[in-house]
């Protein structure tokens, strides 16, 4: 068995590097969280009761967007390899010994990500906090501190995340019939599952409680930056009830006659986008929503400094958008196919390129209007908590959308530019 | 550099020729493999030409070589008098789109399409018009054009990329294996389909069902890269024979 999980691994390399960069990045930003309660222990007093504060913020943000990016980077690890074990099941794996193996692949995979990733996150945390207290000679003057007792629970949660959340993937996957794995040339479209059902409701119940718990509330700023995050989670939790439809919605504005490239982006964005979408979406509501939380609370008196919003919310932005651009790393291999064929049905390179980048337009602009509608929903719930409405969090959500743009761009287009030089005929084999 | 012209428009002109086609592919020992040794052949219009052999004998290759899809070591293809060695990337692909079908073993379908948008896909590309229901209807699918390839048994997918092919009426069509993933019922339908594509136009089908190559105007043979034996309106039999000497 040891056998079959290294050669398996080794095969879908860019598959499961996709998966170890996430765990990585989590236990970073997991690390983060954990120097901060560390550093607050050692200090003690009121360095400790600001660093407590602050910590718990972050460690809210951080557990969001952990749940949603690598729930969906490790389904997406597990639904891309059931061929694999449809194959498996052929030569006579039973499909318990194919949930075992997967789920001892994603330990093994999140425990050395994890491991990496607090490796990392040692030479960061001294500038980050230098960076990031510029503002209190106290706290910029402090020593981070990140020992094995602090790295373990980030190592533990990041572990037991991945292999969970992977592991019941693996459990549809391996019972999922061979024939029906082997047929399908796509993913399985994203249904609603009951976990999806049970998060999307969870979220709007804690949304519904921080709303109730606003008025009169003397500091409303901290639980109004949860709401836009748990937002999207709601809508990325109910996203297959609607997302193909919204995607193809808003797409139309093109008509599918004006371009053939927007015209496959949009297609195949409102088929299999869902799971580089919802780490997007996250991404441009923690910006928006911590801005428009900010303002609503503030009464334009903001005291947002730059080193506070990268402590913030730049641990859990950077793993939204890094496990974005994982998956469309995680699953080129089936687009190279699609553009494989392109070639032999007459699309030009101009052509492929051109889809390829309409995709990554479609992408971010899904999530940017996803994300501001979970801006939204801060500013309205603000509004009605403070009575002073804010615009605040619309720039940033565009700032965030931007940056992600170039990356996502970078993600899609490369690939594609990789790919023209591939041998078409070896790409479009039968397999 | 030639323009390519409608067969429909060159008489007699060969649609495809090659002269001396030669293919070697790097060997991990860092020496070279020759798959094809001196081809020399043409298609002419509305003619349906099979080619057979024993694995590893170059047939696909061939087949690549001849549409385009890869490059020649030595030796010259024409499609429709364009030397596809030395055309652009863009001019290959205006080729591709306006005169040339493929039909492949493994269907090749873009899963996020229906069956309805899949055939109008090279025709989107061409920005040119078709009415893909009457192809899908051409192929007995009429009732399955707004479902995905996911939804379709294997024989059905092959019938869709049949008609995407019927749809924009290509001078050529290029067939590799086009019944190997399919059994015996829809195989014999996708070869009666494909009969009928080449009343109208020039079909080249790579196979290993001999069965399939005896119902084909002209049958090439290959062994070892290079021509074998050449048959024309031969007999099943007469097809066996040749491959079996062949093997």
């Amino acid at each position: 068995m040891l056998r079959l999980i290294v050669s398996d691994l080794t095969a879908n390399a860019r598959v499961w590097l996709g998966a170890l960069l996430i765990a990585a990045a989590a236990a970073t930003v997991g690390a983060m969280v954990a120097s901060d309660i560390e550093t607050a222990l050692s200090a003690g007093g009121t360095t400790a009761l600001a660093l407590y504060g602050i910590s718990g913020t972050i460690a809210a943000l951080t557990v969001i967007t952990a749940l949603i990016v690598v729930g969906t980077v490790t389904t997406l690890t597990v639904t891309l390899q059931q061929r694999a074990y449809a194959l498996w099941q052929l030569i006579g794996l039973t499909p318990a010994r194919i949930r075992l193996i997967v789920t001892t692949q994603l330990l093994a995979v999140s425990l050395l990500g994890a491991v990496l990733g607090c490796a990392a996150a040692l030479p960061i945390l001294q500038p980050l906090y230098a960076y990031a207290f510029t503002g209190s000679p106290d706290l910029s003057a402090l020593h981070p501190r990140f020992t094995l007792s602090g790295a373990l629970p980030v190592i533990l949660f990041v572990a037991v995340v991945i292999t969970i959340g992977g592991s019941r993937a693996a459990g549809r996957a391996a019972h999922t019939p061979p024939i029906q794995s082997l047929r399908e040339a796509s993913l399985p479209a994203r249904r609603m599952t009951p976990a999806r059902w049970l998060t999307g409701s969870l979220a709007v119940a804690i949304i519904a409680a921080i709303t109730a718990s606003l008025p009169g509330s003397t500091s409303p700023a901290v639980p109004l930056t949860l709401i836009a995050p748990l937002t999207a989670g709601v809508l990325v939790s109910f996203g297959p009830l609607f997302l193909p439809g919204f995607v193809r919605a808003w797409t139309s504005v093109l008509p599918p006659t004006a371009s053939a490239a927007w015209y496959l982006a949009r297609n195949a964005t409102a088929t299999r986008g869902g799971a580089t979408i919802g780490p997007l979406v996250v991404a441009v509501a923690l910006a928006g929503g911590l801005f428009a939380a900010d303002g609503a609370s503030s009464q334009g008196s903001s005291t947002l400094t730059t080193g506070a919003v990268v402590l913030l919310i730049g641990g859990p932005l950077l793993l939204a958008v890094l496990g974005s651009v994982a998956t469309i790393f995680m699953s080129s291999r089936r687009r190279e196919r699609e553009f494989a064929l392109l070639v032999a049905a007459g699309g030009t390179p101009g052509l492929i390129l051109l889809a390829a980048a309409s995709e990554a337009v479609i992408y971010v602009g899904t999530a940017l209007l996803l994300g501001l509608f979970s801006v939204a929903v801060t500013s309205v719930v603000g509004a009605w908590a403070t009575h002073a409405w804010s615009w605040a969090g619309v720039m940033p959500s565009l700032t965030v959308a931007v940056a992600s743009l170039l990356l996502v761009l970078t993600a899609t287009v490369l690939p594609a530019y990789a790919g023209l030089r591939q041998r078409v005929t070896r790409v479009l084999a039968a397999e | 550099m030639p323009t390519p012209v409608s067969a429909d428009t060159i008489g007699g002109m060969p649609v495809v020729e090659v002269e001396n086609l030669t293919k070697s592919f790097p060997a991990a020992d860092g020496g070279v493999v020759p798959v094809l040794r001196g081809i020399t052949l043409q298609v002419a219009p509305g003619e349906f030409l099979a080619v057979v052999g024993p694995s590893g004998s170059g047939k696909s290759t061939l087949l690549y070589c001849m549409s385009g899809l890869e490059p020649a070591t030595t030796g010259r293809v024409r499609v429709l008098g364009q030397d596809v060695g030395t055309a652009s990337r863009g001019a290959l692909a205006k080729l591709r789109r306006d005169h040339v079908g493929f039909i492949f073993q493994s269907y090749n379908l873009i899963p996020s399409l229906t069956a309805r948008e899949n055939v109008a896909l090279p025709a989107r590309l061409a920005r040119r018009r078709v009415n893909p229901d009457d192809a899908l209807a051409q192929v007995g699918l009429a009732d399955r054009a707004s479902y995905r390839p996911a939804a379709l048994s294997g024989g059905q997918q092959q019938r869709v990329a049949i008609a995407r092919v019927l749809a924009v009426r290509p001078d050529v069509v290029f067939a590799d294996e086009p019944t190997g993933a399919l059994d015996t019922e829809s195989g014999t339908r996708v070869l009666d389909l494909l009969a009928g594509v080449a009343r109208e136009r020039s079909v080249v089908m790579v196979t290993h069902d001999l069965e399939a190559a005896a119902r084909a105007d002209r049958v090439l043979v290959l062994r070892d890269g290079a021509i074998h034996r050449e048959l024309t309106h031969p007999h099943p039999d007469d097809v066996f024979a040749a491959v079996a000497g062949a093997s």
